[in-house]
């Protein structure tokens, strides 16, 4: 034993790493994360005095110096009596005054799903249908509702958008996709000769609303704030009849087991559960019509893909529409005689997506029952590619500058859901 | 005082120093200066009374180790290339260096981990993305079970939507083992290919990990570990 040193002989004195030492306990973790000198040096331990209870240690505090023997003394944490506004501490979480024991989870405009739409569908106890409602779509193909020179004037807009509202060569997707939006709905806006219902309106940007729901155990919030919503001072008719909304009580919500449905939402034990439109009482336009969502990243990696942009549309479409059925009708959970419809329109300057949500129920913490009806329109294209020079081989124009793979479908979905409510 | 000293020793250096001149006058009273001589040599004695001063220091290497991140993440972190240069800034290793720039991506060898708030027991994960990993040569998978995603080693015919099970538990009868599955090497049939072995319980994987590697299990002894 004497001639043993250093690892030899803390090998002989361990039973470790020969077999299993501690039966089952490992003489080494797994690797932990971060190199020694930027992990927090622990502490040192409180001496041995102090795990006597009872008892008063002798320490050296007094003296004012270190004395071997004496106990290390323990001093309360030193309150200086007045903060600097620059280096103020945010209290410690358990002493937040909405610091709750339970967690909730949140959703926000930067959540990605990694179920995509089908956990988006289990959180809102939804149930998915593939088109636009038939009512929305005998809108889009009615002639009387076509502006004049429809597609003159989209064409118009979009080479605005893309090409000449800029001096640059080649705009990037931050200015021209709200410059497409806000043209596009100023050309349904041009309608109100035809319909004057439709000055009963207004556009609100910047909004931010949000709203706390239980799903099976979980508590979960939405709290909002992206793009545009149109606000009326009408609301939307109900879309489906009261048996499809009965027949919905036999569907089966998709679960996706191993994942927990509350995955890549953001965890946390401070908030308010208290419900918001967005808008104080008394506001003229109190209904919510449609939401925007603009997705103006110019990097891919920052734009949301299609699925998870449907996800956040159906979430916030979800959001509102409770939000303001709440304010309806009070917050017990029941089944809504008259049920609340919300749409939205989601884009990244050429791609659209089209989303009805119609709420049928408060009723969010069983499976069981009613479910709320969601008709989804995926990856409508306005136009293919836009070229902004022409493209030039052998001194010949292949490409001429423009959109090519114009489609005129899409903002025929897009006026019948501007007119949707009003027509 | 120390600048004195070393302004001193530095007067005393020089070729010409003109301030020598008073100096050697209060030290050397009896010598007699003739003035204006362009180049006077430092006498020894002055040279004598100044301590010598080091003109010159070895720098010290400054490394500090890119792994400072102590949360685990599934983004890929940024890391820096060692070169072969050990902590000293020599290089102890030689033929490493250059290459592509890489992004490290955390990979939990631990493949029982339950989550902080799972039940304890065997738990399954889904496979979401299977990629390629420019730090070693296996691909990794990302796996989510639960509410955390976390990365892993993939085996060789791993895909997107696969089920995989983790397990500690040895049963009397051993475990039909699939591809991707984590046992403890006690539950598995002999002449099972493993990979990612570790040698105790809760250590994580250090053995087996490199692509293409794949070790046959060959023990049947009882008391195993576990």
């Amino acid at each position: 034993m004497a001639l043993a040193s250093g690892p030899a002989r803390r090998a002989l004195a361990r039973p470790g790493p020969l077999g299993l030492g501690g039966c089952g306990i490992p003489t080494r973790g797994a690797y932990e994360w971060g190199v020694r000198s930027t992990r927090k040096p622990e502490p040192p331990p409180l001496d041995r005095v102090y795990e006597i209870p009872g008892l008063e240690p002798i320490t050296y505090a007094g003296k004012m110096h270190f004395m071997p023997g004496l106990a290390r003394p323990v001093f309360p944490p030193w309150d200086p009596g007045w903060t600097h506004p620059k280096f103020r501490r945010p209290t410690p979480i358990h002493e937040q005054p909405l610091y709750k024991d339970g967690a909730c989870y949140v959703f926000h405009h930067r959540c990605r799903l990694l179920e995509g739409v089908k956990q988006a569908l289990w959180l809102t106890k939804a149930k998915l249908i593939e088109g636009l409602p038939k009512k929305v779509l005998s809108l889009v193909d009615d002639p009387k509702n076509h502006i004049e020179n429809q597609d003159e004037r989209i064409l118009n807009v979009i080479f605005h958008a893309r090409l000449w509202h800029s001096t640059e060569d080649t705009p990037k997707r931050e200015t021209y996709c709200p410059v497409i939006v806000d043209s596009l709905i100023q050309l349904c806006k041009s309608q109100i000769l035809k319909h004057p219902s439709l000055a009963r309106r207004i556009c609100a940007k910047n909004y931010t609303f949000s709203t706390t729901w239980n799903r099976e155990s979980f508590l979960l919030q939405v709290r909002g704030s992206s793009g545009a919503q149109l606000n009326t001072k009408d609301p939307l008719p109900a879309i489906a009849s009261k048996e499809e909304v009965e027949a919905t009580k036999n569907h089966v919500l998709e679960t996706f087991y191993p994942i927990s449905p509350t995955i890549d939402l953001q965890e946390c034990s401070v908030y308010d559960v208290k419900d918001n439109t967005g808008f104080q009482e008394g506001y003229p336009y109190p209904y919510p019509h449609t939401l925007y969502f603009l997705e103006t990243a110019s990097l891919r990696p920052h734009r949301l893909q299609p699925d998870h942009l449907r996800a956040k549309m159906i979430l916030f479409a979800f959001g509102n529409a409770l939000a303001q059925a709440r304010r309806l009708y009070g917050s017990d959970t029941k089944v809504l005689e008259q049920p609340v419809v919300v749409q939205s329109v989601g884009t990244d300057g050429r791609v659209f997506q089209f989303l009805v949500l119609q709420l049928n129920t408060t009723d969010l913490a069983s499976n069981e029952g009613v479910k709320n009806l969601v008709w989804v329109d995926s990856d409508q294209l306005l136009y293919q590619h836009f070229w902004c020079r022409p493209v030039i081989k052998k001194k010949v124009v292949v490409e001429p500058v423009g959109p090519t793979g114009f489609q005129p479908e899409t903002f025929r979905k897009f006026l019948a859901l501007y007119l949707h409510g009003a027509v | 005082m120390a600048l004195r000293v070393l302004t001193r020793a530095m007067g005393s250096l020089s070729l010409t120093p003109p301030a020598v001149a008073p100096l050697s006058s209060s030290l050397l009273p009896a010598a007699q200066v003739t003035s204006s001589t362009l180049l006077q040599l430092p006498s020894s004695s002055l040279l004598l009374l100044c301590r010598p001063v080091l003109t010159s220091v070895a720098l010290s290497a400054n490394f500090v180790s890119w792994k400072s991140r102590t949360k685990y993440t599934i983004t890929p972190v940024k890391m820096r290339k060692s070169g072969g240069r050990n902590h000293t800034g020599r290089i102890q290793v030689h033929g490493i260096g250059g290459g592509h720039k890489q992004r490290y991506r955390m990979i939990d060898f631990l493949r029982f981990r339950p989550e902080l708030e799972a039940k304890p027991g065997p738990f399954e994960e889904k496979v979401i993305v299977v990629r390629y990993d420019p730090c070693r040569s296996a691909d990794i998978a990302l796996v989510a079970g639960g509410s955390r995603k976390r990365w892993i080693i993939a085996t060789e015919n791993m895909q997107a939507g696969d089920i995989i099970l983790n397990s500690d538990h040895i049963g009397r009868m051993a475990v039909a083992a699939r591809e991707g599955d984590a046992h403890p090497l006690g539950a598995l049939p002999v002449g099972t290919l493993i990979n990612n072995v570790e040698s105790e319980p809760g250590r994580g994987a250090q053995y087996i990990r490199a692509a293409g590697s794949g070790n046959v299990h060959g023990n049947s002894r009882p008391g195993i570990q576990r």
